[in-house]
């Protein structure tokens, strides 16, 4: 019993330090599109800065659309594909560092940014290149996930086809 | 002749962690272990790919032979990249934890 009560407390001491930690930091710490839908004016007033992606998420159908981060607007801006895919259950950001060594590797890949919010990777290729829905289903499975829907062009940047 | 096997399983969320492994070891006159862990876990907040995450988590470890053959251990994870570290501490065996992974 004492073990039990020692557990508890103990757990629940770190749970208390880190929650405040974390409230104190959220204010500080550069989330590309977190709590996107409840804190629109956090957004806001920080898009534009490094490492933040700026848009509401979500294309006009609801689909996820392209994450805007720094690299990504860069690469865009030079004329590559954008292609955003829907990851079935990718919630780790820990897990999904495979699929950004995987597709960072490709010769094709400019950029590329795995949201854990809308469960989307986003990728806009080299101009000039292509990549094929089947090549993105096989590299998402070599890196441990299933691709549901592939979305390029207009419809990738959040714009109905 | 030794033989050596486990199976580990997880489920989770962006705050929520549950997992379960175990292992055998049978090596002769040497060796002969088995262990099993469960572990459950939750994040104060959901950090987004490149922070640091934190997750808090409690493992009950079982290992039938050894005199306490259950065990508690309170621990706190983090990761940031494609780094992991793992700290807590055993409360029944009175022994510190340390993980380190690194995603190469």
């Amino acid at each position: 019993m004492n073990l039990l009560i020692k557990t508890i407390v103990i757990t629940t001491a770190l749970c208390y330090c880190l929650l405040a930690t974390a409230e104190d930091s959220h204010g500080h710490m550069h989330h590309p599109t977190h709590d996107m839908h409840e804190h629109q004016n956090h957004n806001q007033q920080e898009a534009g800065s490094a490492g933040h992606a700026s848009h509401d998420g979500h294309n006009a159908t609801g689909e996820p659309a392209l994450t805007l981060t720094e690299d990504i607007e860069s690469a865009l801006a030079q004329g590559g594909e954008p292609i955003v895919a829907d990851v079935l259950g990718v919630v780790c950001d820990f897990c999904a560092l495979a699929m950004n060594k995987i597709f960072g590797k490709r010769e094709e890949v400019a950029a590329i940014y795995v949201d854990l919010d809308t469960k989307a990777l986003s990728l806009v290729l080299v101009p000039g290149a292509s990549m094929s829905d089947q090549t993105i289903a096989d590299l998402a499975v070599q890196a441990g996930y299933r691709i549901a829907d592939v979305r390029r062009g207009s419809e990738a940047l959040g714009n109905p086809s | 002749m030794a033989i050596y096997g486990g199976v580990m399983a997880d489920w989770e969320t962006r705050s929520l962690f549950v997992g379960y492994r175990n292992r055998y070891l049978e090596a002769g006159d040497y060796a002969s272990q088995f262990m099993q862990a469960f572990r459950v876990g939750f994040a104060p907040y959901e950090g987004d790919s490149g922070d640091l995450h934190t997750w808090l988590m409690l493992e009950i470890d079982h290992r039938p032979s050894e005199p306490e053959s259950v065990t508690a251990t309170p621990l706190i994870r983090f990761f940031k990249g494609p780094l992991l570290v793992e700290a807590g501490y055993n409360l029944t065996a009175n022994q510190p934890l340390f993980n380190f992974t690194y995603r190469f």
